[in-house]
């Protein structure tokens, strides 16, 4: 966590810093700073007699390290790719290079086994990343991959990242402050989290969708952000429509911003929390309707454990819309991995999102929606760039039967019956029909007695063609420009992916 | 056609905007004006959602938003656009 040493006084004139707005607010608090995982390795010197057990130490980590990949392997629910790359991150561990120099590191300097590890990573990777050949450079990954989970299996984080912690106790009004966060690292911040600002990153990534999700102001492209703010000082956030900065050592003008913007959201907080404030469906003058639903990428708690302000919001919103218009699920396996492995704790999840806030309202599941930039799988971004949304479900169908025999047994157990499926980025009707199979296959064995699907409603649109693609086309240029105008992205992907509903 | 899509898809599909809650804000009403009647959003975004579309249930409004859309779809720049959205909003 301290990148920088803060013993001296912060620097003495206020900073100014431009961002771009990856989730809309203000925070007043101080910086926290996130640093890279080589930052955040405790570094110590030994006494002799404690160099025997800490190469015990180093050894029984590497031994659970071997011991976690083969269980990975051995489960069977890896793609190939994933599996070969793990493969050859094990025989890493058998090299001498990491592992042998690691331990001579700290016999010979009395060093602890995790900042030997780290340097002996860092050196090792420098030398893999002269290379000439492409494929000797790309393993320098595979070593930071594999280091970092000997790394954490030495500091007991069994999450994996050794900065989780951190992230997990952050004090109250906490600016985080990082080069960029990984979704991963995001599903780890909890209420205390008053804001993020972020070097790199876009306004579209995933740690903008997950900000925005639970209500957590970010800026991200913020240039010199680490160069500038160091750990504890007093920052002001504005990510806001008029102004999208960081501010260091905030005087009376700040604080007065940032009441006045307090003053107003909590203004519409308590017109939200009114009787007769709206609630979906409205009506419009023309007789139609107009519905709000939500996007999730997690469960709702039914019972917030020391509701933040923020949850507040959201549990108060929930109450009034229509549904759940898209839970993107790729969160739920980059939380927990092992949920394909364990059916039981699957279909729990699933049972639980049924039987919770959303019961009697419809929820749209998008099918694990994998590869580009999406957060899954974790390990390794899928290289194949046309192995996306359900081309990676039909290339991987034990994950696509995993994830569906979960949502069927939870559709047993909960009865809900007003599920959608959402399957991501469908591009030729081939696919639709082995994604049907695969849910008939399912319903079947783990949901016999539910009805059937009702195909999907775009069946009768594909068939009209020609026209309808061109008018699609044409439809999203213009919404695009209007998005792109208002640096807004608006997703069209519903349009090209196709619904099914349960009848 | 634009509307022909719209009615086609109204009850089933819903359109879910993505992006910052202001800049949205200031969208609604184009969507709205162009027939659009589904939006998902995040959950800290409903609220404002809401609001916006509330304000869209008076007659007068919901009429210069119908109003907007077409102004906007004639529109031959970005500039132009957000000018129009911009001013939709000043009233």
């Amino acid at each position: 966590m301290n990148s920088r040493t803060s013993n001296e006084q912060p620097p003495a004139q206020s900073f100014e810093l431009a961002g771009m707005i990856a989730s809309e607010g203000a925070a007043l608090g101080q910086a926290r700073v996130l640093g890279s995982v080589m930052e955040s390795v405790p570094h110590r010197s030994l006494m002799p007699q404690e160099i025997g057990p800490e190469l015990h130490r180093f050894s029984d980590a590497v031994q659970s390290s071997r011991s976690q990949m083969r269980g990975l392997i051995d489960a069977g629910h890896l793609d190939r790719e994933l599996a070969e790359i793990f493969e050859a991150q094990l025989l890493l561990l058998e090299d001498p290079m990491l592992i042998d120099e690691t331990r001579e590191k700290i016999r010979s300097r009395k060093l602890n086994a995790e900042w030997a590890l780290a340097e002996e990573t860092a050196s090792l990777k420098e030398f893999l990343l002269k290379a000439r050949n492409e494929m000797v450079r790309e393993r320098a990954a595979d070593l930071e991959d594999m280091s970092n989970r000997i790394l954490s299996n030495l500091m007991g984080v069994p999450e994996g990242d050794i900065r989780i912690p951190a992230l997990k106790n952050l004090p109250p009004g906490s600016i985080l402050i990082a080069h960029d966060l990984s979704p991963s690292l995001m599903l780890h911040i909890r209420e205390n989290c008053a804001g993020i600002a972020t070097e790199a990153g876009g306004v579209t990534g995933h740690m903008a969708i997950l900000a925005r999700s639970r209500g957590i102001p970010a800026l991200v492209h913020v240039g010199g952000l680490l160069d500038r703010v160091a750990d504890g000082d007093a920052l002001f956030m504005e990510a806001l429509p008029d102004a999208a900065r960081l501010i260091g050592r905030p005087g009376p003008a700040e604080e007065q911003r940032f009441a006045s913007w307090q003053t107003t959201r909590n203004e519409r907080m308590r017109r939200l929390r009114e009787a007769g404030a709206p609630e979906s469906p409205l009506t419009l003058p023309d007789g139609s309707h107009a519905i709000v639903l939500a996007n999730l990428e997690a469960v709702p708690e039914t019972a917030p454990v020391a509701a933040s302000e923020l949850t507040a919001d959201a549990d108060e919103s929930f109450g009034r819309v229509s549904g759940v218009g898209l839970f993107r699920t790729e969160f739920l396996y980059l939380k927990d991995p092992t949920l394909l492995s364990d059916d039981a704790r699957h279909a729990e999840v699933y049972t639980r999102l049924f039987r919770g806030e959303f019961a009697q309202r419809p929820i749209t599941l998008r099918l694990l929606d994998a590869g580009d930039d999406k957060a899954y799988p974790p390990q390794a971004a899928v290289r194949d760039r046309d192995l996306r949304g359900v081309r990676f479900l039909l290339a991987n169908p034990n994950i696509l039967e995993a994830q569906l025999r979960a949502i069927f047994t939870a559709l047993q157990a909960s009865g809900y019956t007003q599920l959608r499926l959402l399957v991501p980025v469908v591009s030729r009707p081939e696919e639709m029909i082995g994604v049907r199979e695969a849910i008939a296959r399912m319903r079947e064995s783990a949901a016999p007695g539910l009805p059937r699907l009702r195909p999907p409603r775009c069946s009768a649109r594909t068939s009209r063609s020609a026209a309808t693609s061109l008018a699609l086309v044409r439809m999203t240029l213009r919404v695009w420009r209007l998005a792109w105008i208002a640096t807004t992205r608006c997703r069209m992907k519903s349009c090209c992916t196709s619904r099914l509903s349960f009848v | 056609m634009i509307e022909g899509l719209l009615r086609d898809q109204a009850n089933a599909s819903l359109i879910s905007i993505c992006g910052e809650a202001a800049r949205r804000r200031l969208l609604v009403p184009v969507l709205i004006g162009l027939g659009l009647r589904g939006f998902s959003v995040a959950p800290a975004a409903v609220p404002e959602c809401l609001e916006r579309l509330h304000e869209l249930t008076d007659l007068a409004v919901f009429t210069r938003a119908r109003e907007l859309a077409q102004s906007v779809l004639a529109a031959r720049s970005a500039s132009e656009v957000r000018a129009l959205v911009q001013a939709f909003d000043a009233v």
